[in-house]
């Protein structure tokens, strides 16, 4: 899930970042993204821990796990961060091909396991309720959409304001 | 609320959706019982502008719109009407201005089976944003 945001005089900023040396640069890009990032991490562990009951739940261990991760891949001017749910026992793959994590783990009788991406989006279950007959359709209880939704304004203003601050002492 | 009301009707009123899926349109699950190939949507969020005298009326919200059949195929064909109706739609609906509805998103619905056609139900998935007037 991506979205973009508008950095106000992105063309000044650049030519600014270009002027300075390389790893000043670099510190000033990564500490604005960060700052957003967190800022979106805040919102989504926020309404994560709405959902379900108990310290136990399937939401707070969600929003326990999700934390702010630097790109694997990295080149040369670019920079990225991504909001990633950290591993977590009770997290599986949902079914999709051979790969799957549902089929491969080994997985123990009695003990709950949550699929983030199907609390996310919804599922297909067979029997909701057990019952014969009952709809297969589960639906979403969506944590990062929201988050997403509501923050992206904030977080453009976070970044665009840090990136300000970096290069100007503002 | 009025939007959900006029995001039926539209879809109701289109030929094609129509033609798949009569008046299969529930709101969050399907009924119990109901036949397929049916719509479910649900409203993920809903942000509203506001002035500095108050809110301004003008609202976006963001449709997770779930196209349900018993074969991927189905599933597809049924996405794909949804999507030519909705994406790019501006018009009024039920008494609600919409001024844009744009297709923000869109994937399979993830199942819990590996064997998905053991569940005979597949799934696909529209984020739709509307930019509406209250």
């Amino acid at each position: 899930m991506e979205f973009s945001v508008q950095i106000t005089g992105a063309k000044e900023i650049e030519a600014k970042l270009l002027s300075l040396e390389r790893k000043f640069a670099r510190t000033i890009v990564k500490d604005a993204l960060r700052e957003g990032a967190n800022h979106l991490m805040k919102a989504m562990k926020g309404s994560a821990g709405t959902i379900g009951k108990g310290q136990t739940g399937m939401g707070k261990r969600i929003a326990n796990a999700l934390a702010v991760r630097v790109w694997r891949r990295q080149y040369r001017g670019v920079y990225g961060l991504g909001i990633r749910l950290k591993r977590d026992p009770a997290f599986v793959g949902y079914a999709q091909g051979s790969a799957s994590s549902l089929k491969s783990k080994k997985l123990v009788q009695g003990r709950r396991y949550f699929i983030p991406t199907a609390i996310e989006y919804g599922h297909a279950f067979p029997g909701r309720g057990g019952r014969k007959g009952a709809p297969k359709d589960v639906p979403a209880k969506p944590f990062a959409r929201p988050a997403i939704d509501a923050e992206k304004g904030p977080v453009e203003r976070i970044i665009n304001r840090r990136l300000l601050d970096g290069l100007y002492g503002l | 609320m009025a939007v959900e009301k006029a995001l039926r009707s539209i879809l109701m009123n289109d030929a094609a959706v129509h033609n798949l899926v009569a008046d299969r349109i529930f709101p969050i699950v399907r009924r119990e019982g109901s036949a397929l190939p049916a719509i479910t949507y649900q409203q993920i969020s809903g942000v509203r502008d506001h002035v500095f005298e108050g809110p301004s009326g003008f609202v976006e919200s963001r449709f997770q719109i779930n196209c349900w059949a018993s074969t991927y195929e189905q599933a597809d064909t049924l996405a794909d009407a949804v999507r030519s109706v909705l994406d790019g739609y501006d018009g009024t609906s039920e008494g609600v201005v919409i001024k844009c509805i744009h297709l923000i998103d869109e994937g399979d619905m993830p199942s819990l089976l590996a064997d998905n056609e053991a569940l005979n139900f597949h799934g696909k998935r529209l984020d739709i944003m509307i930019w509406f007037d209250e």
